[in-house]
């Protein structure tokens, strides 16, 4: 293998294992599946573009969330909408995202993420099924509302609970206590 | 606890979600990671893409840099806190073996070659005039190639393969992903190669750890069918975007209309790139103190039998061959005085999927060895494999009637050497036929004929293993 492909390989490599990470990273901050698989693939390259000025590579995660970041906040300006999350709340969800690393070191991101699913497995079919439209699905509120005859202020509780639940749950599970 | 109150009451104002859930919120979004994403597939295309036309651009450098960290980054590891950077160790573990990998298997290549796919195998492999000209060994273009006839199977740097029969058009889409436009293809996707995506013009498959096979026709619509474990398939329908699970045996039936599920067709109706499987006896290097028995052939799966063997850890003179137990063989006490054989049932009831080409070899494998002996001590070690129908009740009288009751039947001996530090391989091979349930593997340590006082203390076993293969084969059902 020539080098431009070695390096290509060991980069994919990387890539892939730090790809549900940088989806879910961008899902949070954009709320769009497309959009988000947009500029994961822009994250990628310029992070490829610029490995030599990462100085360690233990800090390849929240390395790439940081370039994630960057791309998510020009793609907004560039579509003239306000970015959507408080900088005080990003630097927060760096140091959740350092928990669950940390929690399990020697886990993949999808298995980390199991912490969550477990959660949600824990939610009502009620406030389940709204999450599952609304996240799995990416349906809006109103779609729900009106797919399940409820108004809309009762979708977005059930949303917020269903938020508020699972994390309550996950922070519970990181923290090594038993779910109620 | 799960706040259970009625909907009845509106949100007091819009509340920002904090980080907590808005990382959680993301995680939902993904479906806990398991959504097929072609972000990182189709950032190494663009970038294969750009390499192949920069004809000298700097990757080099990049390769140099991040790899000279890595290691250097290694070397320091035992001077810092393990547990900070235990996370990054599984990473930079798994770089480090596949850059190793990389250089161990690969000789060379061009620019315009997407990270080291190979064409591992082919048979009577013939490309459309102007598509490519490839043997085997060699890396895959990037590029929509064209296979007239023939049967090519390609081995991903993800340890995947795919077997791919002509007439088909496909192209790499990754390291761990393929396009394919027409034609018939069948995967075999190992643990460690999971998340394959295989697109068609109609859906994408993204395999979950399994061997599934595809047809796409030439109207484009695509038939996918689940051999063994489970994938996911997505199609562009908006109104089910997580699309669904197939587990083994259910099919699904793709066009522009939509998707229909089916019955999967069987294996022999798609190509079959080489298999290899271990299908180890339990407790197979006698390293833990698990269900033995005394006695003669066993009734069930699972466990170790004979009339006089035990399980031991290193002696004065000889250690086992891996971990820290091997069997050891007695003498039969009278009146079955003789060879010494210990014996176990494997299911292959699992593996019928596989079994029903006819071309799967079975190989039985087993470590001997013995003390330094004289004229009084026996020498001979035996392994045999015999394949049988039926139920593991009847095993005894199966096992007794070998010699017309097997579906297959492989045996083999060894002379074993007096030297208590070198273990010796055996191995035994035959083809299992496809009505094969079970396998009786045997294993002894034998008495000369003329001698059958000779003592058989001190003779042991270890590693044990059974492996089934295939070969690649073309399909031998036609689909209309």
């Amino acid at each position: 293998m020539n080098d431009k492909s070695q390096s290509l390989h060991i980069f994919e490599v990387l890539a892939k294992q730090h790809e549900p990470m940088l989806m879910a990273y961008l899902q949070s901050l954009v709320a769009d599946h497309k959009l988000a698989e947009d500029l994961a693939q822009q994250t990628l390259l310029i992070a490829y573009r610029k490995i030599n000025t990462l100085k360690d590579p233990s800090a390849f995660p929240a390395w790439l969330r940081g370039i994630a970041r960057l791309e998510a906040f020009s793609a907004m300006r560039r579509q003239g909408r306000e970015f959507p999350v408080d900088p005080d709340v990003l630097q927060q969800m760096d140091e959740v995202y350092r928990q669950f690393e940390e929690q399990n070191p020697a886990d993949t991101w999808e298995e980390r993420f199991h912490l969550v699913e477990d959660c949600y497995g824990h939610l009502p079919e009620t406030l389940q099924t709204v999450c599952r439209l609304h996240y799995f699905e990416d349906r809006k509120a109103w779609q729900i509302a009106e797919s399940l005859t409820l108004n809309l202020n009762a979708v977005l509780k059930r949303l917020e609970r269903a938020r508020v639940a699972i994390r309550d749950c996950v922070q519970t599970k990181l923290a090594g206590k038993p779910v109620e | 606890m799960i706040d259970e109150t009625p909907d009845s009451t509106p949100p007091a104002g819009p509340r920002k979600p904090d980080a907590w859930e808005l990382v959680c919120t993301g995680i939902l979004r993904t479906e806990f990671g398991r959504r097929p994403s072609r972000a990182v597939s189709n950032a190494i295309v663009q970038l294969a893409a750009e390499a192949a036309v920069s004809n000298g651009a700097p990757p080099k450098t990049h390769t140099e840099g991040l790899i000279g960290r890595i290691h250097q980054w290694l070397s320091n590891l035992e001077t810092r806190p393990a547990l900070a950077l235990a996370a990054a160790l599984i990473m930079v573990t798994g770089v480090s073996i596949y850059f190793l990998k990389s250089y161990l298997h690969e000789s060379g290549g061009s620019e315009n070659f997407l990270v080291g796919c190979k064409l591992s195998n082919a048979s009577g492999m013939r490309w459309a005039d102007g598509s490519v000209t490839l043997k085997i060994g060699d890396s895959l273009p990037l590029k929509m190639l064209r296979l007239e006839s023939g049967v090519v199977e390609i081995t991903f740097n993800s340890t995947a393969k795919v077997a791919i029969e002509g007439p088909a058009q496909f192209q790499l889409i990754g390291g761990n992903a393929l396009e394919l436009q027409s034609g018939k293809i069948a995967t075999d996707v190992p643990k460690r190669a999971r998340g394959f995506i295989l697109q068609t013009p109609t859906a994408t498959v993204r395999d979950l750890g399994t061997r599934f096979g595809a047809i796409v026709g030439t109207d484009k619509s695509s038939e996918v069918d689940v051999f063994q474990g489970r994938i996911q398939l997505t199609t562009d329908d908006k109104a089910n975007a997580q699309g669904w699970r197939l587990t083994a045996g259910m099919g699904m039936f793709v066009d522009e209309r939509g998707a229909t599920p089916a019955d999967a067709l069987p294996e022999l109706a798609f190509p079959q790139p080489e298999i290899n499987l271990e299908v180890r006896p339990q407790n197979c290097g006698f390293d833990v103190s698990g269900r033995t028995a005394v006695g003669e052939v066993p009734t069930d799966f699972g466990y170790w039998s004979g009339l006089s063997y035990s399980l031991t850890g290193a002696t004065e003179e000889v250690k086992p061959a891996n971990g820290p137990g091997m069997l050891e063989f007695y003498n039969p006490a009278a009146p079955l005085a003789g060879d010494s054989g210990v014996f176990q049932l494997i299911d292959l009831r699992p593996y019928k999927p596989l079994l029903a080409s006819g071309q799967v070899q079975a190989t039985l494998s087993a470590m001997f060895n013995r003390v330094a002996g004289d004229a009084n001590t026996a020498g001979k070690f035996g392994l045999t494999l015999a394949a049988f129908r039926g139920s593991p009740a009847e095993a005894k009288a199966l096992w007794a009637g070998r010699a017309t009751l097997a579906l297959a039947l492989a045996d083999k001996e060894l002379a074993a050497d007096n030297n208590p530090q070198t273990w010796e391989l055996l191995e035994a091979a035959t083809r299992l036929p496809p009505e094969t349930d079970f396998v009786i593997v045997q294993i002894r340590a034998m008495v000369p004929k003329d001698n059958p006082g000779a003592t058989l203390v001190g003779h042991f076993a270890d590693l044990v293993d059974l492996r089934l293969s295939t070969p690649m084969r073309a399909s031998s059902i036609a689909i209309k």
